[in-house]
């Protein structure tokens, strides 16, 4: 987990409350997101169940995640989105707005065209 | 080409389908990484030449091009399997591949599905609906 004081307060920092999301999709995720592999989510499910856990390791990870399907809604076409863990060259790459780490579930979203 | 990426051969031998803006970013950026006299088809085997395997798939590679763009190579049969929208929705889990390109901070940019219908043919699907049958 990201922890709290001065990187916490940074972090709020980056999380407006007002939020533009333009069209082009490299403007979605914070630089920090980007470059800092601590901010993930891992997705668990319980078989027994079937109850679904979306554990983001810090607020930022889930509020970037929040404006990529934010930028799917109103622009994409498609009718779904994949999220899943890949790592590339010894990194854990983001995938659609979020990093997941090896041992997370895949998540797909599915919505009408 | 390494056994890795026989497994997409039978796919995409059958080569980019030209209809819909969908295929025509991919080849565009194909045509962009080949640099080659070639056509699509050529640019997109060029491209998968490149793709290393990644971690977090069984069956899955990956490749940067020139400019960032990420372009991504998956099977995604049998245990990988997975449901799917559009003209493949209430179908279940489907046997299929993926092409998805992606920006370098990982924003989706495409994302083809090639789905064997069976006899050697192919259904491609992204986000232009039914791109090639």
């Amino acid at each position: 987990m990201v922890g709290k004081g001065r990187g916490y307060q940074k972090m709020k920092s980056l999380m407006t409350p007002d939020i533009h999301i333009a069209e082009h999709a490299d403007d979605i995720l914070s630089d920090e997101v980007v470059t800092n592999e601590a901010h993930q989510l891992l997705v668990e499910v319980d078989a027994d169940n079937k109850d679904v856990y979306l554990n983001f390791s810090s607020r930022l990870a889930m509020y970037d995640f929040a404006r990529s399907l934010l930028h799917e809604a109103i622009y994409s076409k498609g009718g779904q989105m994949e999220f899943y863990p890949l790592e590339f060259q010894g990194k854990m790459e983001i995938v659609n707005g979020v990093r997941m780490p090896l041992n997370s579930a895949r998540l797909f979203i599915f919505y009408q065209e | 080409m390494e056994r890795h990426q026989e497994d997409f051969l039978d796919a995409l031998t059958l080569g980019i389908p030209m209809a819909g803006a969908g295929s025509v970013r991919l080849a565009h950026r194909f045509f962009s990484a080949g640099r080659g006299a070639g056509g699509a088809d050529d640019a997109l085997l060029t491209v998968l030449g490149k793709a290393t395997p990644t971690g977090g798939h069984p069956n899955q590679l990956m490749t940067v091009l020139d400019d960032g763009t990420r372009v991504l190579f998956r099977k995604d049969f049998g245990a990988q399997a997975h449901r799917l929208g559009g003209s493949f929705q209430g179908k279940g889990k489907v046997n299929h591949y993926n092409i998805q390109l992606q920006t370098k901070s990982g924003g989706h940019i495409e994302n083809i599905h090639i789905v064997p219908t069976g006899k050697g043919r192919y259904t491609w699907w992204g986000k232009d609906g039914v791109i090639k049958k």
